[in-house]
């Protein structure tokens, strides 16, 4: 942690004028449309064996990914049979953390597929919660061994988007002991920390 | 004291004729009434326009989108200022020194930034978004941050000083907001970098 005191860090000093910009509603030069952003997330996603096993499962099963404009967070819905990413204004570029999170929404329809469904209210309480948990860890962990291939390669960056986005105990319990009992019990400490 | 938002369900009909117009409008089928839900929130900065919310549960986490409408047309807000600015363009914006700040989240809630979301802190101690931070890093925050200051000027505007958190740091914010809603980010000084990139990743613990 530092403390810094630069009025003119670069980051910092793009918000300015960002939001009054008479064009600043309309794509910047280089910026993505939905169907380079779907090309590129899909492309980054197939260099490593995980990602390239869910694309191929996915188009075997005809799972289709949309990219919206919007704000907020991507997801599969099992009743569409899609995963629907949301590309944010003014992206320029793929972002490790959203390549990571495709590959675990494609996962979410593979499980679905298979039978282990997303929780929905035709499910008891306990039911719910079940499928929940179990649904969320095994995305935590099929991102945190993309990561892992990613960081094979030399790209470490998909590892730090995993520890800058609040996900370091979940990575250092996969790293360390895979996806077994060390990563559920973390996963459910961090719950009763925030809960 | 910053509004919070009181969410109204929507009923069923409400809930089928919300989704039957959004559908139509191109945001592909995206939302059905058996696993979706509805729901709106008054804000205080608009005369008629309420922020609706439509949330599909079938996906995991759950997946929303907002829309500004009046109960009979809804824009999607996608990201950039160009809905609400829209919006206010056709005279539903009212404000004032008590809404302003109000504003400023609802925009920054809705308007991505150039590299990344920005959060307005009005209070640290109570910001959900800064949940994830250690006990260290939460009292360095909180003894850096100060309240924000609000200045109207003589054409109906605003200039508001606030904390922001950007790109895993605390930033305190020149903002201005003139009558039509147009917001500009004029001055900002790093107070502290934290490291940490709070954005509202899909897929989190």
């Amino acid at each position: 942690m530092t403390t810094q005191n630069q009025p003119q860090n670069q980051p910092l000093s793009k918000l300015q004028g960002f939001f009054s910009k008479p064009d600043s509603a309309l794509p910047a030069p280089g910026a993505m449309n939905v169907e380079k952003y779907r090309q590129l997330l899909e492309r980054a996603l197939s260099s490593v064996p995980t990602g390239q096993r869910l694309l191929r499962f996915a188009a075997q099963q005809r799972i289709t990914t949309h990219v919206i404009p919007g704000k907020g967070t991507s997801g599969y819905l099992p009743e569409n049979r899609a995963v629907y990413v949301v590309l944010p204004a003014g992206l320029s570029t793929v972002l490790p953390m959203d390549i990571l999170e495709l590959g675990a929404y494609l996962r979410q329809a593979e499980l679905q597929i298979l039978g282990a469904k997303n929780p929905d209210e035709s499910m008891t309480s306990e039911q719910f919660t079940v499928a929940f948990d179990a649904k969320i860890i095994d995305s935590i962990a099929v991102m945190c061994k993309m990561a892992t291939e990613f960081d094979e390669k030399g790209q470490s960056e998909f590892i730090d988007a995993l520890i800058t986005s609040g996900h370091s105990e979940l990575y250092e319990a996969y790293r360390n002991y895979g996806q077994g009992e060390e990563l559920v019990d973390v996963y459910y400490r961090l719950i009763e920390k925030t809960a | 004291m910053l509004m919070q938002a009181q969410w109204h369900k929507l009923d069923r009909d409400r809930t089928v004729a919300m989704i039957d117009n959004v559908k139509s409008s191109g945001d592909h089928i995206l939302f059905s009434l058996a696993t979706s839900e509805a729901k709106c929130a008054k804000l205080s900065f608009y005369r008629s326009l309420l922020l609706y919310r439509l949330t599909n549960y079938s996906s995991l986490p759950s997946f929303s989108f907002d829309y500004l409408g009046d109960g009979k047309t809804y824009v999607h807000l996608d990201g950039s200022p160009t809905a609400i600015y829209a919006a206010n363009d056709s005279g539903n914006l009212a404000l004032s020194a008590e809404t302003v700040l109000d504003y400023i989240v609802f925009f920054f809630s809705h308007v991505s930034g150039p590299d990344g979301d920005v959060y307005v802190i009005e209070d640290p101690s109570n910001h959900p978004v800064l949940g994830a931070l250690n006990y260290m890093q939460m009292d360095d925050i909180v003894a850096r941050h100060e309240a924000p200051e609000i200045t109207p000027d003589h054409a109906g505007g605003f200039t508001v000083k606030t904390s922001l958190y950007y790109l895993g740091s605390l930033v305190r914010a020149t903002i201005t907001v003139d009558a039509a809603g147009r917001v500009d980010v004029t001055d900002s000084q790093m107070l502290l970098s934290i490291g940490v990139d709070l954005a509202e990743h899909g897929v989190s613990a």
